[in-house]
């Protein structure tokens, strides 16, 4: 196996199989049986053939002995009856095979994109491209189908190599000269099924430009604003002038292999006669028995079918490139995620504090970096809330927190050790999360809420917990299949909840992973969605919630930010304000203009300015 | 079978409408790359017979025939691989604008939302490339029906009793027929589970669930579920094709059986000298080769079936698409009115989602009253959306109507309605594009409109500060899809829906459904003076009519009139300070909310 390993990094096909082997032995060993018996068998009939027309023409002749042209024709029907058994059997191998190496490569996908650390390889945009190769879903051709094509590209060389082999034991150098023929015929129909592929990649940004408006169109995502702007056409629109743009080129250049194809074609023929030519002289001449002949003829047409560069091999070698991005991913993605290093146990941090120390940070394709030099200092087991703009870091800082980046300069401690020392998984252990884009797992519930802590997701208990205290449990309660219940309007049996409902299971999860023993949450906008009453039981219970955690939470709502124990302004990658809400807005700052902002709306003598003409009315 | 008719007719007329020229060289190519077939067999036999009598023109001329048809035929080849690729390629174009063009247009929402439609729709998408070749199937059957036609009567002419081999492949056919049906039936089976698979790569490959996966620790699980689920759905496949497999081979059996015993019959004939051996080599070249042909139909008619299947699929979307259209337009349409003078009134509306039994509206009665903004509040679940998707006409009452200005809203094209409404949603869309389209396509007629006007949208959104956060200005590409891309923070996206909301200058109906849930105070501050605003100025214009889906009731109480909505009716109704003096549920969630800010 190591063998072959190091043959396919030069040669891909090699590589193919391996992994096809790795996959699935028993199936793989199968299709190549198939594909060897598929290879011989027709020249092996061609042979037969010419074997029972030698019998016939001796039997016709005066002592008229038809035994052996029976016994003939039984070993060719033999031959035939294997023949069509065989193909079905190898067209469902093939399939089979197809299917559970593609299964396999996906899942190496997967595991490339989801097993590194870091995040910065997931939001890169030439990641995608790279994804969208390594799924072969630009050619249409996925890299495990590739395994398919490349049986009957070998079966049919095997074919023609018996073929030609047939031929060269009549005359050596009639075999020589097909040969010579075939090969620059091969070169000319590949170059062309190649240079259109080339258009295609090198334009696989704009294709999937054209493909996402589809998905738009095509998916619910937007479904509603499509209608209320009246959007349909203009997708449509939209997609046919991007798509055309690139293949009109593909067009250009297909018409170019038009004059080759009729050339080579001539070639080919000419080569063909010319030899059968001779060999049908020498029969009439009686140099060379009709049977031998008859085989003959069929051998040369049976062998010009290694010329011809055709969609199989467009298939196999698409597919190759697919193997080939994967692999290339697989390689670069732990690089490219960005947090690398580290090994130290995270045990039961933090005790102490979790220090910002000058950390720098931006993001790829951003002139500014949302941090230049951010100093902040966490205290462990206290809840510090973080407000700012729209933009002004406030998720960032969340992120170089659970470590899903690294900083550019500057370092991170918990307890004065450096983040970066710390074992990557270890550490997002200990951190509990609910972020505004949180994750609605098309699942049961049971899933969307264990998955907080996987290693405890069968306590039942510590679910039901974590349910309730994030006003989850009466949304389980009201589903059909309770826990078990799917949530997605996709499953048979399933339920789509509202925006409300799912925010109150990610909170669920999260705090079951805070009963599984994390100890920092992150708290990012965890009410937005939340009616007044789940807004207001999750801000009475924080102080119940965060009681000995370290808690960070992000938010625009006052009435949960002025819970926490400290809270911190950030604007412009800089905190400037930092205290307790009452000293804040004491201080008569930005936090205290941001807070009297919203406190104006419920004061009925100040009744929020203009904006309160309902109101004031009535008052 | 008008079923099928209808369909072939369908297919036919797809491949004519998306390239009509390349739709007739198809079967031209195709019949010439065929025909050669039982020609060189017919060659072959000259060349055998003039082998064998020793006459060297005549086994010349078998070499040239077989050359030459040879040559032809790939030439054939050639044309037909490349006259059908380009047909493909024009008909995926023509038939994704067709899915799209269909299911973007279909007025209403049930084809996404319900899970019997969406399985059906899901197969339709996933069967785009079936559908692109709807008449490769065709041709090739027709070619290979007229050389099997072709190679019959030459058998015939080395005895009659040949003629009866196509018979034998009649059971292979069948079984094919069968195996098609059969993976078809597992297709459909499978569709959901698909869909399940899918979503789980996404979770693992795609941004938006990264955070978590890695915080929890996710990927080992995901990926073993799809394993598993894999693993299930490969079980059955196998189960499918053993048993498909069984029942081909038996087929084949009988074919073999028919063909080798019409050699035989030649193979007699030509022992005792009653035909010739180029007879017998006829036979068995062309014997053969009508068991490709044969094949090649099966093969062409299983594709065709699926073809079909698929065919099928997209009528019943279309079926839907069309019969979703009548319901909907009215049979005597009026124009929405100019202006609004009354409002909006809602007569005793109940409302079921399709295909379920729960009463999410219980016999509403209601006024919007022109010019007026109102703000709808209540628990989550409790029917405010679905309020708002029945007056943008997603969905029609299930009993009850709705009239505008004392107008049926079913008598208003919906089309022209919805171009009066100007709407954010709460899952609004992240467009991908340029920042400029993102917010412009909010008023698509006039994308090229310049700037200005989705400045000036962005600025009534009370996100006119948006163009200077972002690296290009308007002409920056939002989202992380593409090269280039920058991602917005939530907030931000929210800014660019709320942009795209406001291109239109003069809506009858304004919609913001939870438009601020994400938004920093101050822009939530300002963008509610700029509504208040633009709600007086637009009472006086066009009577427009704002209605506000909101949890925060700072911004609520500034409403005209506020809905409570509980359990599907409406609770309590009124202005802030009546409700206020109900001391009822707008009260208690009221003093909820004020006592964060005491």
């Amino acid at each position: 196996m190591r063998a072959l390993r190091r043959l396919g990094r030069r040669w891909p096909a090699m590589r193919l199989v391996a992994r096809a082997l790795e996959v699935d032995r028993r199936l793989t060993l199968g299709y190549v049986a198939c594909i060897v018996g598929g290879g011989a068998l027709p020249p092996a009939f061609t042979v037969a053939t010419g074997g029972l027309v030698a019998a016939v023409s001796r039997a016709g002749g005066a002592d008229g002995d038809a035994s052996r042209a029976w016994l003939a024709f039984g070993a060719l029907g033999a031959l035939y009856l294997i023949q069509r058994l065989l193909a079905p059997i190898q067209q469902d191998v093939g399939n089979a095979l197809a299917r559970r190496l593609d299964e396999a490569l996906t899942e190496q996908l997967m595991t490339a994109m989801s097993a590194p650390p870091g995040l910065a390889h997931v939001e890169d945009p030439a990641m995608l491209d790279a994804i969208a190769r390594a799924q072969g879903t630009l050619l249409g051709v996925s890299p495990g189908s590739a395994i398919f094509g490349l049986g009957w590209v070998w079966m049919q060389r095997l074919q023609g190599a018996l073929a030609l082999a047939i031929v060269g034991a009549w005359r050596w150098w009639a075999a020589l000269a097909l040969v010579a023929v075939y090969a620059p015929t091969y070169a000319a129909t590949r170059w062309h099924w190649h240079h259109v592929t080339r258009v295609m990649y090198g334009r696989t940004e704009e294709m999937r430009r054209s493909y996402y408006l589809r998905k738009l169109a095509l998916s619910p995502d937007i479904a509603k604003e499509t209608r209320v702007f009246g959007l349909a056409g203009w997708l449509v629109e939209r997609y046919r002038t991007g798509w055309l743009a690139v293949m009109r080129e593909v067009w250009r250049l297909r018409r170019e292999g038009w004059i080759i194809a009729v050339a080579v074609y001539a070639l080919v023929a000419a080569a063909e006669a010319g030899v059968a030519l001779i060999a049908a002289r020498q029969a009439v001449s009686g140099e060379l028995p009709v049977g031998d002949a008859v085989t003959l003829a069929g051998a040369i047409a049976a062998a010009a079918i290694v010329a011809f560069f055709h969609d199989l091999h467009f298939m196999v070698g698409a597919g190759f490139d697919a193997l080939g991005k994967l692999d290339e991913l697989e390689r670069t993605t732990a690089e490219r995620a960005g947090v690398t290093g580290g090994a130290a146990s995270a045990g039961d941090l933090p005790r102490r504090t979790i220090r910002f120390e000058g950390v720098r940070f931006g993001y790829a394709g951003r002139d500014q970096p949302v941090f230049a030099a951010l100093d902040l200092e966490i205290e462990a087991g206290r809840s510090l809330a973080i407000v700012g703009e729209n933009g002004a870091g406030k998720t960032t800082l969340v992120k170089l927190l659970a470590r899903l980046y690294d900083p550019q300069a500057g370092r991170i401690t918990v307890d004065g050790i450096d983040l970066r020392d710390l074992a990557p998984a270890a550490w997002h252990r200990r951190v509990a999360a609910i972020f505004q884009d949180f994750v609605q797992f098309e699942l049961s519930a049971e899933d969307n809420v264990g998955f907080g802590a996987l290693h405890r997701r069968g306590d039942r208990e510590a679910l039901a917990r974590a349910a309730d205290q994030a006003g989850a449990g009466a949304v389980i309660g009201r589903l059909a299949a309770g826990w078990q219940t799917p949530l997605s309007r996709q499953v048979s049996g399933g339920i789509q909840l509202s925006g409300g409902e799912w925010q109150r299971l990610a909170l669920a999860r999260a705090l079951f992973a805070v009963q599984a023993g994390a100890g920092v949450l992150v708290l990012d906008e965890p009410t937005a969605a939340l009616d007044v009453r789940g807004e207001a039981e999750v801000y009475e219970r924080f102080l119940e919630l965060t009681r000995g955690v370290t808690t960070i939470v992000i938010s625009h709502r006052f009435s949960t930010v002025r819970r926490a124990d400290r809270i911190v302004v950030l604007e412009h990658g800089a905190v400037i304000e930092d205290g307790s809400h009452d000293a804040l807005v004491a201080a008569g700052g930005r936090y205290a203009e941001m807070y009297a902002l919203q406190a104006a709306r419920f004061t009925d003598a100040a009744g929020g300015g203009s904006g309160s003409a309902g109101g004031g009315r009535d008052a | 079978m008008r079923d099928l008719l209808r369909g072939l007719g369908l297919m036919i007329r797809m491949s004519f409408a998306a390239d009509a020229a390349r739709s007739v060289a198809a079967v031209i190519t195709a019949a010439g790359q065929e025909a050669s077939v039982p020609f060189r067999a017919a060659g072959m036999k000259v060349l055998v017979d003039g082998m064998v009598a020793h006459d060297a023109r005549r086994a010349a001329g078998g070499v040239a025939v077989i050359a030459g048809i040879t040559a032809l035929g790939r030439v054939f080849a050639w044309a037909s691989l490349n006259v059908r690729m380009r047909l493909r390629e024009n008909t995926q174009l023509h038939v994704d604008a067709r899915l799209m063009a269909l299911t973007a247009g279909i007025p209403g929402l049930e084809h996404h939302e319900r899970p019997d439609y969406l399985d059906k729709v899901e197969l339709v998408r996933s069967e785009r490339e079936a559908l692109a070749n709807p008449f490769n199937p065709i041709s090739w059957t027709l070619a290979s029906i007229a050389t099997a036609a072709s190679a019959v009567v030459l058998l015939a002419g080395v005895h009659p009793l040949l003629a009866v081999l196509p018979v034998f492949a009649l059971p292979s056919m069948l079984a094919t027929i069968r195996a098609e049906r059969a993976d078809d039936d597992l297709r459909v089976e499978q569709a959901e589970a698909g869909r399940r698979l899918r979503h789980l790569l996404e979770l693992t490959t795609e941004a938006s669930a990264a955070k978590e996966i890695r915080i929890f620790g996710l990927a080992g699980e995901l990926i073993g579920r799809r394993r598993a689920l894999f693993d299930e759905l490969e079980r059955a496949r196998v189960r499918r094709a053993v048993r498909s497999a069984a029942l081909t081979s038996l087929g084949w059996a009988i074919f073999a059986a028919g063909y080798l015993g019409g050699v035989a019959l030649a193979l007699d004939l030509a022992v005792t000298g009653r035909a010739t051996v180029g007879a017998l080599v006829l036979v068995l070249a062309l014997g053969s080769q009508l068991n490709q042909q044969l094949s090649e139909i099966t093969g062409n008619l299983r594709w065709l079936i699926h073809t079909h299947r698929a065919v099928q699929r997209l009528f019943w979307l279309m079926d839907h698409a069309t019969a979703a259209r009548a319901r909907i337009e009215p049979a005597s349409p009026l124009p929405p009115p100019d202006r609004l003078v009354d409002g909006i009134a809602l007569r005793g509306v109940s409302f079921r989602y399709p295909g379920s039994d729960a009463v999410v509206l219980d016999a509403i009665d209601l006024v919007l009253p022109a010019g007026s903004t109102v703000a709808i509040v209540g628990d989550n679940g409790a029917g405010k959306t679905t309020l708002v998707k029945l007056l943008c006409r997603f969905y029609e009452p299930t009993t009850g109507r709705i009239t505008v200005d004392g107008v049926d809203l079913t008598r208003l094209p919906v089309d022209a309605w919805r171009a009066r409404i100007a709407a954010g949603f709460q899952d609004f869309g992240r467009l991908q594009l340029r920042a400029r389209e993102s917010i412009g396509v909010g008023d698509v007629a006039q994308l090229d409109g310049g700037d200005g006007r989705v400045l000036a949208a962005l600025d009534r959104a009370a996100a006119g500060d948006l163009p200077a956060a972002l690296p290009h200005g308007l002409a920056t590409q939002l989202g992380r899809e593409f090269q280039g891309g920058v991602d917005l923070s939530l907030g931000q996206w929210q800014k660019v829906a709320l942009g795209r909301a406001m291109m239109r200058t003069a809506p009858l109906l304004v919609i913001l459904d939870e438009p601020t849930a994400s938004l920093d105070a101050p822009t939530e501050h300002a963008l509610f003076e700029r509504f208040a605003g633009a709600a007086r100025r637009a009472a006086a214009g066009s009577g427009a009519i704002t209605v506000l889906i909101s949890h925060r009731f700072s911004t609520v109480r500034m409403a005209d009139l506020i809905l409570v909505v509980a359990g599907g009716r409406i609770a309590e109704i009124g202005d802030h300070a009546a409700l206020i003096r109900t001391g009822g549920l707008y009260a208690e969630l009221y003093e909820l909310q004020r006592r964060a800010y005491r």
